[in-house]
């Protein structure tokens, strides 16, 4: 069983982590552009974060179609993993809740990394454009 | 009665299980009769049981993962590192290579999160001063 974190360290990331999940939506929302992929930048190559921002943007402006046409892994990986980040994070922050951590099955984990290479790969390819961010 | 330890010579009360002065058994010696050696019997022949190595018990690795592919969008080379080593925690021999497997996976889950809110820092830093 892991040792719970100190108080001091729970409460920073308790307070910590929403505002700065809420102030990068706020520079978003207000049509805040140039978040660089570094990746990107390098080799002139999607990686499989590329759009995210903007597909978050054009979420938070209520537009689902064309968030999704930035960057569809979002939308597939995202709701699962924020659902399973959210609950792990509650642990951490209190440990005496009785949440149990979160298993997740070995081919669960493999489709998971399958999904990122096969769309790492594929957005790059001419033939499945639509997976490149718009 | 008394009982005379065969180790060290001194006299113990019979029903001594151990010599107070050097602490070898006092019982066994009296009841030990003397062994005749066994000749003539063949060795058991024990065939050894090869056993499959099993990997060690699968810890949680929800919260890993699920981090690890946030830091994927933040961040792609340390994600990806952090994504793989996640899926290959369970899959360990022994239980030092997958506490070494994990906490790889979270430094570079640190390593890609903080390099990814640096770079949205410094982007938005650097749109707010152009």
């Amino acid at each position: 069983m892991q040792p719970s974190l100190p108080r001091w360290l729970r409460i920073l990331i308790g307070t910590g982590l929403p505002i700065v999940i809420a102030a990068v939506c706020l520079y978003l929302y207000n049509g805040g552009t140039g978040l660089r992929c570094l990746f990107f930048s390098l080799t002139g190559l999607y990686c499989p974060g590329c759009g995210s921002g903007r597909a978050v943007a054009a979420l938070l402006h209520g537009q689902l179609r064309r968030a999704i046409s930035y960057n569809i892994l979002l939308f597939v990986l995202g709701p699962p993993a924020v659902c399973v980040f959210l609950h792990e994070y509650l642990r951490l922050l209190f440990p005496r809740s009785g949440l149990r951590p979160v298993y997740l099955s070995q081919p669960i984990q493999y489709v998971c990394v399958a999904l990122v290479f096969a769309f790492w790969v594929l957005r790059n390819i001419p033939t499945f454009a639509f997976l490149a961010p718009a | 009665m008394m009982a005379f330890c065969q180790n060290c010579g001194a006299s113990n009360p019979d029903t001594n299980q151990f010599c107070t002065s050097c602490g070898a058994p006092l019982k066994e010696q009296a009841a030990q009769p003397a062994q005749q050696p066994v000749y003539n019997q063949a060795p058991v022949y024990q065939q050894p049981v090869y056993q499959v190595p099993q990997p060690v018990a699968p810890v949680a690795t929800g919260g890993l993962l699920a981090w690890s592919i946030i830091t994927l969008l933040l961040c792609t080379i340390p994600g990806i590192v952090a994504i793989v080593q996640t899926a290959n925690i369970n899959k360990c021999y022994t239980v030092e290579e997958q506490q070494k497997k994990i906490s790889s996976a979270k430094i570079w889950c640190i390593v890609g999160t903080v390099l990814g809110v640096l770079a949205v820092i410094g982007s938005i830093a650097a749109n707010a001063m152009s």
